[in-house]
């Protein structure tokens, strides 16, 4: 089986959506010589590009042990990262939250999520065995692990939800005339300019926009 | 490096200009009741999952309907079934439209939950969407039928959203009467109702005829087997093996620690109130992995987390937290049924 053709369309535009967003912000804190989480900005993109991969074939980039081998390196260097910073307990889970996602990009690779072998979408048909038109795909393998990260994700990207700022309309107003004249915006997005453009509110964002693509990939394969 | 709150100073936003300090979203500002906010958290992922399932390839395809919502049909009185057949036929006719925006409306109810500005919003939404689907997708949780059990998924899954719903809406309440998350908007009174009335039910539920018989407990376990991985299997297996003609048997130890579980509430003695709570969170667990299968998604038909996750998030809802008599703010006559959530004595 395979989900609708628009679908799988539209996930794999959001994850590369996030992954030229990630490329935006790089450029422009390096133009402009301003701070960006560039740790955070790296793997956003790397994820956009072999997570839009994993959803539609029209979006396959590098072989699979390749982004394999990417995954499981970066996970190694946020592992080690985290427990270099057991102090700050901020960037420990932040440093934590990446680490997880490198590993369930790498259990997808190694899992078999890929995108439908099928020719076409299997949407509004019989599927079953037994039924008219019967339609198969392939399925991961360990998939209780991927129940378990499908779970994890969803509660991730409540989490960040969650912890996201209300825009404030007043103070919204109030930083546009006080930042507007340096040139950048507040950094909670509420201002004009490169502080837009470095929102961090953005940057959260692009983790659900991901947990819940992730999530859809796994999810698909999860018979 | 933020007001009170929560707004990021103007010296903390330029410090990390500067490039000293990775720019990081921040944490989340101070909630009246934090526990209060982790459980409408547990409650907006679970409507995600929900919604997120609900993608899944088997959704859009004409199987769905009549496999999933024609299920609910059986047994059901006409009053139930017939519109469910409607519902049926304009799902199986528009599959890829329909699944889509109940997927669409279940996400957004979960993001809305975790959004504190759209929190109410969320909940509200919620308790809109609960009864058409508990109508329509899951006949009612099977109530309507003779065959209903905790075993099966009464009393639905989508009916739970509601109750955890309205016991978690945003309120401030305080006084000696908030002694757990569960009374803070409904009060002592009505959440004590709800409890007796959701676990009485289930209670009862396991001696209908239906679910006395013998083969009933390893039938139900037995079927969760189809497409799950071999560990689990496994586990499984043994579980049919072992409740293989017990049916009754462990029906009535069911039944007994169902109610046990309804009335511990009103027992003013803390220690059997968290005892009733922390068999119900068990039982929840149980529920789930063995008669629920997860809720069955190793099969790619699971159209939500089933019973067992809002069933034991209910029974966190009513734990009675330590120093709770300490908001006493307003003097009030104790009774009997008052201390039994406060969790004191009756001496």
């Amino acid at each position: 089986m395979n989900a609708p053709t628009w679908l799988t369309t539209l996930v794999a535009t959001l994850m590369v959506l996030v992954a030229t967003y990630s490329v935006w912000r790089l450029a422009v804190a390096r133009l402009w010589e301003r701070a960006t989480d560039y740790e955070s900005d790296i793997l956003n993109l790397a994820i956009g590009v072999a997570g839009a991969g994993l959803v539609a074939s029209w979006a396959h980039t590098l072989p699979r042990p390749v982004w394999t081998a990417v995954f499981a390196v970066g996970g190694v260097y946020f592992a080690a990262r985290t427990c270099l910073a057991r102090s700050d307990r901020t960037v420990r889970g932040r440093l934590l939250a990446h680490t997880a996602c490198c590993a369930i990009v790498v259990y997808m690779f190694l899992a078999g999520v890929a995108p439908t072998t099928i020719n076409g979408s299997t949407a509004g048909q019989f599927t079953m065995a037994g039924e008219p038109g019967m339609i198969l795909d392939q399925t991961i393998t360990f998939p209780a692990i991927g129940l378990i990260f499908v779970v994890g994700l969803c509660f991730y990207a409540v989490t960040v939800v969650n912890r996201i700022e209300p825009l404030r309309v007043e103070s919204a107003a109030a930083a546009e005339l006080e930042d507007l004249d340096e040139g950048f915006g507040s950094m909670d997005g509420t201002g004009g300019g490169i502080g837009l453009m470095l929102a961090p509110r953005s940057v959260e964002v692009c983790r659900i926009v991901i947990a819940l693509v992730l999530t859809y990939a796994i999810l698909t394969k999860l018979v | 490096m933020r007001d009170d709150d929560g707004t990021m100073t103007r010296s903390a936003a330029l410090t990390e200009r500067s490039g000293q300090t990775p720019v990081d979203p921040g944490s989340p500002a101070a909630s009246p009741s934090p526990a209060r906010r982790r459980l409408q958290l547990v409650l907006a992922g679970l409507w995600l999952l929900d919604g997120m399932l609900k993608l899944q390839p088997y959704m859009f395809t004409k199987n769905f309907a009549p496999m999933t919502i024609g299920a609910t049909t059986q047994g059901a009185p006409f009053w139930l079934a017939d519109p469910i057949d409607w519902a049926k036929r304009i799902v199986s006719a528009h599959p890829v439209g329909t699944m889509a925006l109940f997927a669409l409306v279940e996400i957004g109810i979960g993001l809305a939950i975790a959004y504190r500005p759209t929190l109410k919003q969320g909940l509200i939404a919620c308790l809109v969407w609960v009864p058409f689907l508990w109508f329509f997708a899951e006949g009612l949780g099977g109530l309507a039928t003779s065959t209903a059990g905790p075993l099966d998924g009464a009393p639905g899954a989508s009916i739970l959203y509601g109750v955890l719903a309205v016991l978690l809406w945003p309120a401030d309440r305080s006084g000696r009467a908030v002694t757990s998350e569960a009374v803070r908007f409904v009060g002592t009174r009505a959440a004590r109702i709800v409890w007796v009335a959701l676990w009485g039910l289930l209670a009862a539920l396991c001696l209908l005829p239906a679910d006395r018989e013998p083969g009933s407990v390893s039938d139900t376990i037995a079927g969760n087997v189809v497409g799950a991985p071999k560990g689990y299997v496994w586990l499984l297996d043994q579980a049919t093996k072992w409740t293989a003609g017990r049916g009754a048997e462990i029906d009535a130890v069911l039944a007994l620690l169902l109610a046990f579980v309804a009335v511990s509430i009103l027992v003013p003695r803390r220690r059997v109130v968290r005892a009733g709570i922390v068999v119900a969170v068990v039982l929840a667990a149980l529920v789930w992995v063995f008669a629920e299968g997860f809720g069955m998604p190793f099969q790619g038909m699971a159209t939500d987390p089933d019973t067992g996750p809002l069933l034991a998030a209910i029974a966190v809802a009513f734990w009675p937290a330590a120093g709770r008599r300490a908001e006493i703010s307003e003097p009030a006559v104790a009774t009997v049924p008052d201390i039994a959530l406060e969790g004191g004595s009756a001496k």
